[in-house]
């Protein structure tokens, strides 16, 4: 049996090398650092509108802003959870709007505005904001700051099965507990 | 009441408006076309779309009359009361965002964006020169800047591989033929995000960029200084910020449209900043009295207290004794109206609401400039319930000045 031995500059090339991986990890993620979360079909604003009138669901909106930390902590914290993406999906028609950004979007009046100026409108002004609104866009619920799964899936309930048409979400908090 | 109405006869005879020191013209019409399904915007980076000369004002904006987006100007002589006719600048494909300056001879130079594309052209109230497209790739939020000595830059971002830069271009008219000189990069590190929304001015010793600059995972505004306009500064900071003391707060708190104005070696620089991060944006500025090489502390610009609630599109101008005016709107009244504050020698003023362009329903998206005599001109997009959008126009002076 021959035993392998590795010179002290092989050494250092695989620590270079493992040096480099990790710093590709850190590109990577920072890379991504608060963009919408993975695996969730995200559309902007408009496309996500007429989707809501054809097929008569409600638009979850989230407003979040380039370099949000709360953002990136709803993302790995939150929005990683399957079976709350599961819900997500089937319940509504999911909009990302970067609250920062002039990306144009065509409102059904034929007025062209901005993501910015869609927040603007809906009052937006600490991200994250999560918005719930009508097919027509008109506005149901504004959840704004970090959200747990359990305080999702509350809303979600208050919100999908039309609670809110009757009751404030505190009213309805309390029904539930 | 019998002593009222003779007052309110003589304000309405000489057609001006009061607002806390400020004098204003009534408001009018940019634009007479007013009807359901138009929209106006004034929204160019750096917020100039508005220009005068000493006898000329003009207006650059874009709108959907056509059935499509685009681009045009209306201009007003000192003693007219309306505007011209609008003078579509902009050709076929849908345009965006253009913003203009004076240039000389009542010429004005106007940029804007078409079909992923900076195009410049040189307009007056009788003559509109040809369409120069200035960039050499895809590219968006063109923004303007000229001097006294008939100097003329444009800035915006252009896409480089993945990511956006900022490059400049120095344009030149002659013989109603505009051309422009090979782009200059202001900030040539390699990118690893993007650099957006460029603000622009020349002062007396050179010119300086401002932008949005995104390479540390949050915005931040950076500023470059050149004084022949082809060799800039190493870049440097222009927002201040506090390193977030827990990283769920991000890297850093939002800055975001920075606007630049200048008047001979003092610049100004505006912007909307979250460092207040729970109220929204707040208006901050910057002022610097070495032509752009530097710039001073940051300053809350709107009235204190104000941090509670969110301000939006900050405009920047400055009046032939350097008078640094700042525009914005918000809704501390409920509905937005437009805000002014000036920079007095130890503080920002008491902010104040031009009485044209407060009160009942929206009024947004101010644009300002002063011309010779240090007259105001602002314009801004009022949209009262159940009425067409309208892009209005008022002057006005502080009352010392009177």
């Amino acid at each position: 049996m021959t035993r392998s031995t590795i010179s002290f500059s092989q050494l250092r090339k695989i620590q270079y090398a493992k040096l480099g991986f990790v710093l590709l990890v850190i590109f990577i993620s920072t890379a991504l650092y608060a963009e919408p979360p993975d695996n969730y079909p995200f559309s902007k604003y408009d496309t996500g509108l007429k989707q809501a009138q054809r097929e008569h669901k409600k638009l979850f909106v989230y407003f979040g802003r380039f370099g949000c930390g709360f953002c990136d902590m709803t993302n790995k914290q939150t929005f990683s959870d399957k079976a709350l993406r599961d819900r997500f999906m089937q319940h509504y028609i999911l909009v990302y709007a970067d609250a920062e950004s002039g990306n144009r979007i065509n409102l059904p009046s034929g007025e062209r505005i901005t993501e910015m100026e869609l927040g603007a409108r809906l009052n937006v002004y600490a991200t994250p904001v999560f918005v719930y609104l009508e097919p027509d866009g008109t506005m149901i619920y504004k959840a704004p700051g970090f959200k747990t799964v359990k305080e999702f899936i509350e809303l979600d309930d208050y919100v999908y099965n039309n609670h809110y048409k009757s009751q404030t979400l505190s009213e309805y908090s309390a029904t539930r507990k | 009441m019998k002593l009222i109405s003779p007052v309110l006869l003589l304000c309405g005879l000489v057609n001006f408006a009061w607002s806390s020191g400020w004098q204003f013209t009534h408001a009018i019409p940019v634009s007479t076309t007013k009807q359901t399904g138009v929209f106006y915007h004034v929204d160019s980076s750096g917020r100039k779309n508005v220009a005068a000369s000493a006898t000329t004002v003009a207006v650059a904006w874009e709108d959907n009359r056509s059935g499509s987006a685009q681009v045009y100007v209306a201009f007003k002589k000192a003693s007219a009361s309306t505007f011209t006719a609008p003078q579509q600048i902009s050709t076929q494909a849908d345009a965006y965002e253009p913003t203009l300056v004076y240039l000389e001879n009542d010429n004005f130079i106007i940029a804007w964006e078409q079909a992923g594309h900076i195009w410049v052209r040189v307009a007056n109230s009788a003559t509109l020169g040809q369409p120069l497209q200035l960039d050499t790739q895809p590219s968006a939020q063109v923004t303007l800047a000229s001097s006294s000595n008939n100097n003329i830059y444009a800035a915006w971002s252009q896409q480089h591989g993945k990511y956006s830069r900022i490059v400049t271009t120095r344009i030149t008219l002659k013989n109603t033929q505009l051309s422009a000189a090979p782009l200059v990069i202001p900030d040539s590190t390699t990118l690893t995000q993007d650099q957006l929304y460029p603000g622009l001015a020349i002062s007396q010793d050179g010119m300086v960029v401002a932008w949005e600059d995104r390479r540390f995972e949050h915005t931040r505004l950076f500023f470059a200084f050149s004084q022949d306009g082809v060799h800039f500064s190493p870049y440097k900071l222009l927002n201040e910020f506090l390193p977030p003391q827990n990283p769920k707060f991000g890297r850093g708190t939002g800055v975001t449209r920075v606007s630049l104005a200048t008047h001979k070696n003092i610049v100004a620089a505006t912007w909307m900043d979250k460092r207040a991060f729970l109220g929204g944006y707040d208006i901050y500025a910057s002022v610097s009295h070495d032509g752009g090489k530097t710039f001073g502390k940051n300053e809350l610009v709107e009235d204190s207290g104000m941090e509670n609630l969110p301000q939006w599109h900050p405009a920047v101008a400055i009046d032939p004794a350097g008078l640094i005016t700042v525009a914005w709107d918000d809704n501390r009244y409920d509905s937005p109206d437009i805000w002014l504050s000036w920079r007095e020698p130890d503080k920002w003023s008491d902010d104040t609401s031009p009485a044209p362009a407060s009160g009942d329903g929206e009024q947004t998206n101010p644009a300002i400039c002063f011309d010779e005599s240090g007259q105001m001109h602002l314009v801004w997009i009022s949209k009262q319930t159940d009425q067409p959008v309208q892009l209005l126009y008022t002057s006005g002076k502080p009352a010392a000045d009177k």
